[in-house]
């Protein structure tokens, strides 16, 4: 059970390459980027620590359960709430970003508020679903499309074409300027996978032990060092800063010789699409299960095989909010919001973590103001 | 329970129904499989842009190729396509366009930028489309229609790349890498120069630029030098003067790494691996001394290395990168680059040259 | 009592009724003899009554042996003699007795699963013997056997299996609530108490498996899973199932390792091709023709040159003939089939292509789309790809490459929200049932 964990991390690790962080990075690359990669692979795999080992504390309880156990039922409403605010802006970001650029590479001559619709149609239907099925697809999809991304992330950090001098230039200089604080911002959400726990660990029997989690730095440097290395490899270290869709032109920059498909481009926007669809789904159900365990009559649910009339609506209102973001909203505005939000997460963020720990302390101490609940009941037994 | 499914189905059918508009099928367009640049000498209208679209045939064979050929003059490219899909019926589809040619004139007259900034402003041109210098213009090589294509365009396609002939006079230059090399701090573009002989594409000379216009053209030989020390390459010879026939080594791998050594005053240097075995060579005469034969063609060929990069150096091109080199091992600290500008006009070269000859052939 | 029961029976004339004297007392007897056995109603009653004729010991017979059943209500005479049985009357008490004509005494070839070197021998329209063959595969003390009888038109018997040790007990629950709950229509076959226990009419693929072979059942028992049989079909209905399980013909169990996981990744591939081939075909030719390499969009292109519609038409042309063509091999009489089978994939396919009414792309489409579909071993499954497909051809008319893509998300969340009675269709890396984690 463990490995959902994993899928997190890994996920939201391939991710970070749609929501705009490279772009981030690489326009500050002469301004103090690199040299705030340590400092976020360091605060990073803290923060991957800190919140598996408490929620391994508190088996089978997501957050808003947790806050109910220590804090009075305003405090973790408002908390909620921020917590609503925080994950479903994500969604709505990287859902108008990547209908976008997929817009422009697929269907440039459709209106944009075709693929937007698809897209938005498709990650409502599929937030709407009870939380172990979309651990379930998770799962299958991550299994399917990983091993493809991967591959060519590899083909291009082994490609004949990329240009160690630049690469060694821009580390060379970047490492001994002062670290940005927008890039430290930024480069952290490489890590975020591990918050996803906070809905999920409502799926994890009590036993769980966490293990290997020595490969959580591994796997986020990784990440993070192909996505902002391998565009000024390709591009130059001048050039670089000029693209807008910086790693859609590097994958186009790959050939496949003997493939059926012959623009890398392609295949990557495809499984990007999947990988897009999915982080949606995902935020969307978060924000969806934490607005609902704001209100008393909904029980947190993990296997419910009819899903409550509420999910639709919530979920019918997020759509909206992307179609009217979409229609305020160009490329420079979104751009600078992904640059706000990615702050703003990584403030919450540490909040959280110092909650977190103030938490485990309280339950040390046993300064409960509720009993630990009986474990979050499932529905499953009956199918349809 | 009625009323949910009937939303349902009347949802997806509405959202179905808003696309659809961009259904074209592929036969209602024309794929331009070439397209080049050149300068006409008219100041209204300083571009001309020629275009040469396939025609669809059902049978593919060798010399099956069908295609036609569209100039138009504009003040600039992108009004110059607009221009042109009126006067053809179908609609343009440049997703195969993979061989763009710029006329020497527009090259040396205008500068690559406006055709760089066109091209990779487009979101349907690849970043792996080859670009080269169209001698004596760009019509010429773009009209050419060689008898033995089986597909519009494969010709020239098959001549870059690894794709046909792996043939080590042709420089290949990537979209991409065109664009990086114009920007970059450090390392200049290089241009391969293609023209039309018999019937068929000639592509053995190269181009060197500066950030934008051409400065130096190689010949052949120079050219191939080029290759082998910038880009390294498979299948080509090294020929060494001898009496009384020329040694010829047929080179079956090549590969180059620059690097400059030495701290204040650096000398910059070529090593080069040159693996094969001889192709035509008096008998006995490497069994007499491998090793002497070995040194004797290295420096051979380092000779002539450093003849072409002092060459380089004094038409003030950077092509190898040396610049950059230099930046990455001071870690662009300040002033480097201006301490470049000032060394490179001076600088010392040395190609060393490690020669490993596999055998002599069949015979000794 | 005779009177009465060809009353309610309608005085039908397959019917025997007759009243037996043999000097010492009176029997009324009443059956059907089509569905009796004779033999054995002659060796059990007629014989005895007729030689060994006293009261006493007559009685005693009908009182001690087990065959014959007493105390039976009136009202269920008339189902027993129905169902086969006898019915007698003797001094004025009711006995029922068994004589069913077993019409099968041996299992069945198998028809529709076939292997290549497991057993041939699949279940029966009799329910004994399929019992028979059941616990001679799976021959533990285990084994629970509990009967239904519904209440409908068919009467048939209905029996459902599981291992004792190894069922999940919330899974076994529901199916016997809805066993209890059958509709009171007819029921003739396993398919139609397959519908009627999956309990929902829209769903897009099926949650329990039909089966013909006894081998296939006795692997799904191990499992901890639950099967259910009925009288007069000669399938039975294996619950609950995941996605995966589709995907298995027997033969890999008896075949060696590397050989059985080749052909699960040919299976798996031959879905996804008969899937998604077409709306691949629209999308790519109609909206992207970029994508493909160029070589290969060219040779599409000089194949769709004399086509006069666009390519969606082509397409549900093509796949309507197709379709058309393997219904109609279906219901071919065995003299005819063969050659309209050559007649309409050859010649058709030829012809169309040459007038120009098809390009030859499309011919090899519609060839890889119709062979891939049927390298699915389990016919309920591949129906409900072949219906799946033409979503996909819709979706991508409208929305293109994205469009299929965004739709082939959807499918796997569908799949993945799916749940077989209580456990989860598509999951991989499941504990086995019976270990639930609840």
């Amino acid at each position: 059970m463990i490995r959902y964990y994993y899928y997190h991390i890994l996920y939201v690790g391939m991710m970070n390459i749609m929501v705009l962080v490279p772009y981030v990075l690489i326009s500050h690359r002469f301004n103090g980027a690199v040299s705030s990669f340590p400092l976020a692979i360091v605060f990073g795999t803290v923060y991957s620590f800190v919140t598996s080992a408490v929620f391994q504390r508190f088996p089978g309880l997501g957050l808003p359960e947790i806050y109910k156990l220590f804090l009075p039922v305003w405090l973790a409403n408002c908390l909620n709430l921020i917590g609503v605010a925080v994950w479903s802006t994500a969604g709505v970001i990287v859902l108008f970003s990547y209908s976008n650029t997929v817009g422009i590479f697929f269907n440039p001559e459709a209106s944009s508020y075709l693929n937007l619709a698809i897209m938005a149609a498709a990650c409502l239907w599929a937030a709407t679903r009870s939380s172990r099925s979309v651990q379930f697809t998770h799962e299958i999809l991550l299994i399917i499309c990983s091993p493809l991304i991967l591959w060519i992330l590899f083909k291009a950090v082994f490609s004949s074409w990329l240009d160690w001098d630049a690469i060694r230039l821009v580390a060379g200089e970047g490492i001994r300027k002062p670290p940005s604080m927008t890039c430290f911002f930024a480069a952290t959400f490489v890590f975020s996978g591990h918050m996803n726990i906070t809905l999920f660990n409502r799926l994890n029997p009590g036993n769980l032990k966490f293990r290997l989690r020595w490969t959580i730095p591994i796997i986020g440097a990784f990440f993070l060092l192909v996505s902002f290395f391998v565009p000024i490899g390709f591009h130059g270290t001048q050039a670089v800063g000029n693209y807008l869709y910086v790693w859609s032109v590097t994958t186009d920059s790959l050939m496949m010789k003997y493939g059926f498909i012959q623009r890398v481009l392609y295949l990557f926007l495809l499984l990007y699409t999947f990988l897009s669809l999915l982080f949606v789904m995902n935020t969307w159900h978060t924000g969806m299960e934490f607005f609902k365990a704001c209100f008393k009559r909904y029980k947190p649910l993990t296997d419910e095989v009819n899903v409550p009339a509420i999910n639709w609506w919530i979920c019918v209102v997020l759509a909206g909010t992307t179609f009217a973001y979409a229609y305020f909203t160009n490329d420079m505005i979104n751009r600078v919001a992904a640059e706000v939000w990615l702050t703003v997460r990584f403030f919450i963020e540490s909040i959280l973590i110092v909650l977190l720990l103030v938490f485990l302390f309280m339950k040390k101490k046993g300064y409960q103001r509720r009993p630990i609940p009986s474990r979050t009941q499932t529905n499953g037994g009956a199918g349809p | 329970m009625i009323g949910k499914r009937l939303l349902s189905v009347v949802s997806c059918l509405a959202l179905l129904v808003l696309g659809g508009c961009q259904l074209k099928d592929i036969d209602k367009r024309y794929f331009v499989v070439s397209a080049g640049f050149d300068y006409s000498n008219n100041t209204a209208k300083p571009y001309r842009v020629t275009l040469r679209l396939a025609l669809p045939s059902s049978k593919v064979e060798e010399g099956g190729a069908m295609s036609v050929v569209q100039t138009v003059d504009a003040p600039s490219i992108a009004e110059a396509v607009r221009h042109l899909k009126a006067t053809v019926d179908k609609e343009l589809e440049f997703g195969h366009c993979r061989e763009f040619i710029l006329g020497r004139e527009l090259v040396e007259k205008d500068g690559i930028d406006t055709s760089m900034q066109w091209l990779t402003r487009r979101r349907d041109i690849q970043s792996v489309s080859n670009i080269m210098i169209g001698e004596p213009d760009a019509l010429s090589v773009v009209s050419l229609k060689p008898k033995s294509e089986r597909y519009p365009g494969n010709s020239l396609f098959l001549s870059f790349g690894n794709e046909g002939t792996e043939s080590a006079h042709t420089v290949t230059t990537y979209l991409f890498d065109l664009y990086r090399r114009l920007y970059e701090t450090g390392l200049d573009p290089v241009l391969p120069v293609a023209g039309v002989f018999q019937d068929a594409y000639k592509i053995d000379r190269a181009a060197m630029l500066n950030k934008n216009k051409a400065k130096l053209y190689l010949d052949p030989e120079e050219t191939l030098i080029f290759n082998m020390t910038s880009f390294g390459v498979n299948n080509t010879i090294l020929v060494m003067p001898d009496k009384p026939i020329n040694v010829v080594l047929a080179a079956t791998n090549t590969k180059a790494k620059i690097d400059l050594k030495g701290g204040k005053d650096p000398v910059a240097v070529v090593q080069v691996k040159i693996e094969g075995f001889l192709e035509q060579s008096p008998p006995f005469l490497l069994e007499q001394d491998w090793g002497g034969l070995e040194r004797k063609m290295g420096e051979h060929f380092s000779e002539q290395a450093e003849r072409l990069l002092y060459k380089i150096r004094d038409a003030g091109v950077d092509p190898y990168g040396f610049g950059l080199h230099y930046l990455a091992d001071h870690h662009n600290a300040k002033g480097s680059w201006e301490k470049w500008n000032r060394l490179y006009p001076q600088i010392r070269f040395e190609v060393r040259t490690s020669v490993s000859i596999q055998g002599s052939g069949l015979i000794r | 009592m005779l009177d009465k029961i060809r009353e309610i029976l309608g005085d039908p004339a397959d019917f025997t009724s007759e009243t037996m004297d043999n000097g010492y007392a009176r029997l009324s007897i009443c059956f059907f003899p089509g569905m009796c056995d004779m033999d054995q109603l002659k060796d059990a009653i007629i014989v005895p009554f007729t030689y060994r004729f006293d009261p006493d010991e007559f009685r005693r017979m009908l009182q001690s042996s087990v065959a014959f059943m007493k105390d039976v209500p009136f009202d269920h005479v008339v189902d027993y003699v129905l169902k086969g049985y006898v019915g007698l009357e003797y001094e004025g008490e009711i006995f029922v007795f068994r004589a069913i004509r077993r019409m099968q005494t041996a299992p069945d070839q198998t028809q529709v699963e076939a292997s290549l070197q497991g057993p041939q021998s699949a279940f029966t329209e009799n329910l004994d013997l399929n019992m028979t063959l059941v616990r001679n595969l799976y021959n533990v003390p285990e084994l629970s056997v509990e009967n239904f009888e519904p209440e409908n038109m068919s009467k048939s018997k209905i029996v459902l299996l599981y291992d004792r040790t190894k069922r999940n007990e919330t899974t076994l629950k529901e199916v016997r609530k809805r066993l209890e709950a059958l509709d009171k229509g007819l029921m003739m076959s396993a398919g139609q108490l397959a519908k009627q226990l999956s309990q929902a009419k829209y769903r897009l693929f099926p949650i329990t498996q039909i089966t013909e072979r006894p081998d296939r059942l006795s692997i799904h028992l191990n499992k901890g899973k639950l099967a259910v049989m009925m009288d007069g079909s000669r399938f039975a209905v294996l619950l609950p199932v995941h996605f995966f399980d589709f995907m298995y013909a027997m033969d890999d169990h008896y075949e060696p390792s590397w050989m059985s996981r080749f052909l699960i990744g040919l299976r798996y591939v031959s879905m996804l091709l008969t899937l998604l081939l077409p709306a691949l075909y629209i999308s790519i030719v109609s909206y992207n023709p970029e994508v493909f390499r160029v070589q290969l969009a060219f040779t599409i292109d000089g194949s769709r040159a004399a086509v006069p519609y666009p390519s969606f038409i082509e397409v549900l042309l093509m796949l309507f003939m197709i379709e058309a063509l393997i219904e109609a091999s279906l219901r071919l009489p065995r003299s005819v089939g063969s050659t309209a089978a050559t007649v309409g994939g050859l010649i058709l396919g030829q012809a169309a292509q040459q007038a120009g009414l098809v390009s030859s792309i499309m011919i090899i489409v519609t060839s890889v789309v119709a062979i891939s579909n049927f390298v699915i071993p389990n016919s309920t499954f591949s129906y409900f790809i072949r219906i799946l497909k033409y979503a996909f051809v819709a979706v991508s008319i409208f929305a293109g490459l994205v469009g299929v893509v965004v739709a082939l998300f959807m499918l796997v969340v569908y799949l993945c929200n799916m749940r077989s009675f209580g456990e989860p269709y598509l999951a991989l890396f499941q504990s086995k049932a019976g270990k639930a984690s609840n």
